[in-house]
């Protein structure tokens, strides 16, 4: 976990260094969320093109960087695999397929996951094993404010020692 | 006192009364037939004593009268003058030519023969051999009737009647008349007696003088010492000479010593007395045996009817149909009536039972319930079949509760158990819904809804309760909230999308008024997408239509957009999808190019050809859209959200996008997969 944390960020150094989860708890607002979030990089799988901008938009306003955005779930399998990311935001339904087997991927790989679904959360795929209580979702439709405040409980989540 | 120890009469037939009762009016009718019948045999019996004494008087008189007409021959003799001149050859002669076959011998009172006709005149013995007479008539004087003796000058069995001739000086003479016995037997042969009878006569030694049978045999013989002793005038029944049973009866003559007897056969009695028993014995098994056969008959006419009714009776019970005909007998076919009756009741209310036992087992199938009942005293659970059937399991015997809660799921059987005891120790009424577990395996869904009596004390007598299959009830409550749950997802991605359109429209739209209308125009393209989804009940939409309904709000000339294509259905998820695409295309033609002047024209064609795609058969659509006549067109200086939708969208219904900025106008080629049979609705 705490590799996960070791950042090698690809972006100039002017880019603070990804905050811990404490400093992020005591941290509320818009504007200091984008400084929280600035160089995350971010796994994105979307199918719907609207809400993918949508996401794509509000990430970079973030200061989030997209490294994956896919559309097709067999592509995002295969990017699961070995993606360099910090964080990844899953729709549930991808075109019909569920994201399961995408969220194990990650899951296995200690990448903390936002689910950005309209579904309750009995639909959701069940946690990883040794996680805690619940996965973490963000309900459609969402504003930038609580898709970070999604990001961070994710971030948070997966620093608490197992 | 139980039912087995009752006493039970003991019981006979019918028939067996009716004989015993037959028997009863027969007896007297018998005694009476038998007392007439002794009382006409009787009466026989004293009519032939009578008769017996009858004859006897006759026979008597008629000696008598014989006598008394010879004592007159005699008494005439005596008064002859021969006599009184003692002139005997005179009175010989006179007397032998008046007695003819007879003969007279005079003798003095010693005994000395003077005449004897007998032998002729001078040759008669000297003395008489009837000393006897001679000595009895110098005693009494009166005439006498000797015994059979056999006389010396005769030599022959004879009898004398003599009279005393009376002197001066006492008797003088004595005068008898030789009489034969065969005189007698004339005499008995004169009464003309009928066959059977017999008449016998015998002398004061008990010397038979006449038989009027066997004469010859038994003249001069003796008759037994009985027949000499028994009572006079009395019929007796007794032996005849030749030792056959005879009623006699014995008399005497007044003026002979002789007995006189008259007798017939008691054989002739007695068949007669065996005649009248026979009639009265043949009379009597007449009469007994019509009264049995009779009584019989009868028996038999009732105990026929009544064995029907019986038998028509036990098939009452059985509840078999009766069939049971009228009789002669009222009272038998009251009976029957009733029981008629009885058995078209008994099979209207078993109808109504059936019927009604039907309909139940008909709506508990249908509704798929099954009754059970718990007897909390024996502590037994029955099930109905309908209930076996929902358990899966088959005829069983009742068990024990604990046993009846095997079939309950093992994650629930802990629960239901505790619940049903606490149900049994204070519960009125209870609803329970569990899981079951079949034998094969399989679980189900059940609602347990019961009722508790109880006794005054408030202790639990038993459970009835119905058992309700809720397995499909249950999965069409998972179904619904999936579904629910499904329609939230939608409704939230569909806001998602609305929001997305928004804030995008607002970055190129910052004018509260443009952004307005802009807006305004892309909700209502997603709209008409979504009717066209909703008229196929989200089925997909035909191409042509899609590309129409796009386009519509930007007609403002008719003939400026042309659409061309083949038929072609596309599924509800590449719809909404791609008239956001056109819509895209359309409203960047209307700004910027064919359709942002008066001349400038859009045309829409499309291809169709098969192809195959990892999930399976495929139509690969090529839709081409081709602006001419517009304004000189530049390829865009930085790549805008409209590029990027339509980018992503294409990457969305899996396609590729071609956008070409000739100068006469855009082209923009769109390829993408249809399946070849439109799926089922996807989530977008």
């Amino acid at each position: 976990m705490t590799t996960r944390l070791v950042h090698r960020l690809p972006f100039p150094s002017q880019r603070a260094p990804v905050p811990s989860p404490r400093r992020d708890r005591a941290i509320g607002g818009d504007g200091e969320h984008r400084l929280d979030l600035a160089g995350l990089r971010v796994f994105v799988v979307e199918d719907e093109a609207l809400v993918l901008l949508t996401l794509e938009d509000m990430l970079a306003d973030l200061g989030c960087q997209v490294v994956v955005s896919v559309q097709q779930i067999e592509e995002a399998a295969r990017l699961a695999l070995d993606a360099a990311v910090d964080v990844a935001l899953l729709d549930v339904n991808v075109g019909g397929t569920r994201i399961d087997p995408v969220a194990r991927i990650l899951a296995t790989r200690g990448i903390p996951i936002v689910f950005v679904t309209g579904y309750e959360a009995p639909s959701l795929p069940p946690p990883p094993p040794g996680a805690s209580d619940s996965v973490v979702r963000v309900a459609k439709p969402f504003q930038a404010a609580g898709l970070a405040r999604g990001i961070l409980q994710a971030l948070g989540r997966a620093e608490q020692p197992p | 006192m139980s039912l087995d120890e009752r006493k039970t009469p003991r019981a006979w037939p019918a028939a067996l009364h009716l004989v015993l009762f037959a028997a009863i009016i027969a007896m007297p009718l018998l005694l009476l037939l038998g007392a007439m019948f002794y009382r006409s045999a009787a009466q026989e019996h004293q009519r032939l004593e009578r008769l017996i004494g009858q004859e006897l008087d006759e026979l008597t008189a008629s000696i008598d009268r014989d006598i008394e007409r010879r004592t007159a021959v005699l008494q005439t003799l005596a008064t002859a003058p021969a006599l009184a001149s003692e002139d005997w050859d005179a009175f010989y002669l006179q007397a032998k030519a008046s007695l003819g076959k007879n003969y007279l011998v005079l003798t003095d009172e010693t005994g000395r023969q003077l005449v004897n006709t007998f032998v002729p005149h001078g040759t008669a013995p000297a003395f008489t051999d009837n000393l006897a007479t001679i000595e009895s008539m110098r005693q009494t004087m009166r005439p006498v009737v000797s015994d059979l003796f056999t006389g010396l000058a005769v030599k022959r069995p004879v009898y004398t009647i003599s009279i005393p001739i009376v002197g001066d000086k006492g008797l003088r003479y004595v005068m008898s008349l030789g009489l034969w016995p065969e005189d007698l037997l004339a005499l008995l042969q004169d009464q003309h007696l009928e066959a059977g009878w017999t008449t016998e006569i015998w002398d004061r030694k008990g010397v038979i003088l006449a038989v009027s049978r066997g004469q010859e045999r038994w003249l001069g013989k003796t008759v037994p010492d009985h027949w000499r002793t028994s009572a006079l005038g009395r019929v007796v029944e007794e032996r005849s000479l030749d030792g056959e049973r005879m009623l006699a009866a014995t008399g005497r003559p007044d003026l002979a010593g002789w007995t006189v007897r008259v007798s017939f056969p008691a054989r002739l009695v007695d068949s007669q007395a065996r005649e009248l028993l026979w009639l009265w014995g043949a009379a009597a098994v007449l009469v007994t045996l019509l009264t049995a056969v009779t009584a019989y008959v009868f028996g038999v006419s009732f105990t026929r009817p009544l064995g029907a009714t019986a038998r028509a009776a036990a098939a009452v019970g059985r509840g078999d149909p009766v069939e049971v005909n009228d009789t002669r007998i009222v009272e038998v076919n009251a009976v029957n009536r009733a029981l008629r009756e009885a058995a078209q009741e008994l099979e209207t209310s078993r109808t109504a039972l059936r019927y009604s036992e039907q309909l139940l087992g008909t709506a508990a199938d249908v509704a798929q319930f099954g009754a059970h009942q718990y007897d909390a005293v024996r502590d037994r659970v029955h099930r109905s079949p309908q209930i076996r059937r929902i358990l899966g399991v088959g005829p069983e015997e009742d068990r024990d509760l604990d046993s009846a809660l095997d079939c309950v799921h093992p994650d629930d059987r802990k629960e239901v158990s505790a619940r049903k005891r606490k149900i049994l120790a204070s519960e009125q009424q209870y609803q329970l819904t569990y899981r079951i577990r079949r034998p094969d395996g399989e679980v189900r869904w059940v609602m347990d809804r019961g009722q508790v009596d109880r006794d005054a004390a408030g202790r639990a007598l038993r459970v009835i309760g119905v058992l309700v299959d809720i397995t499909d009830l249950k999965a069409a409550e998972q179904r619904q909230r999936l579904l629910f749950d499904e329609l939230n997802h939608r409704v939230k991605n569909t806001l998602a999308i609305v929001q997305s359109l928004a804030q995008h429209t607002q970055r190129s739209k910052p004018d509260p008024r443009e952004f307005t209308r802009a807006f305004g125009e892309r909700i209502m393209s997603l709209s008409r997408a979504h009717d066209l989804l909703t008229q196929t009940a989200w089925q997909g939409a035909p191409l042509h239509k899609i590309v129409n309904a796009v386009l519509e709000p930007f007609i403002v000339q008719v003939g400026r957009i042309a659409m061309e294509g083949p038929a072609v259905e596309l599924p509800a998820s590449i719809t909404i999808t791609l008239a956001l695409m056109l819509n895209e295309l359309a409203t960047n033609a209307a700004k910027y190019g064919a359709l942002s002047t008066d001349t400038g024209r859009v045309e829409i064609s499309w291809t169709t050809t098969p192809t195959e795609t990892q999930d399976g058969e495929a139509l690969s659509v090529i839709l081409i859209w081709q602006e001419r006549d517009g304004p000189p067109v530049a390829p865009p200086r930085h790549r805008g959200f409209g590029s990027r939708l339509l980018a992503a969208s294409a990457q969305q219904i899996k396609g590729d996008l071609d956008a070409q900025f000739a100068t006469q106008g855009l082209r923009c080629r769109i390829r993408f997969p249809v399946p070849a049979r439109v799926a089922e609705p996807r989530s977008c």
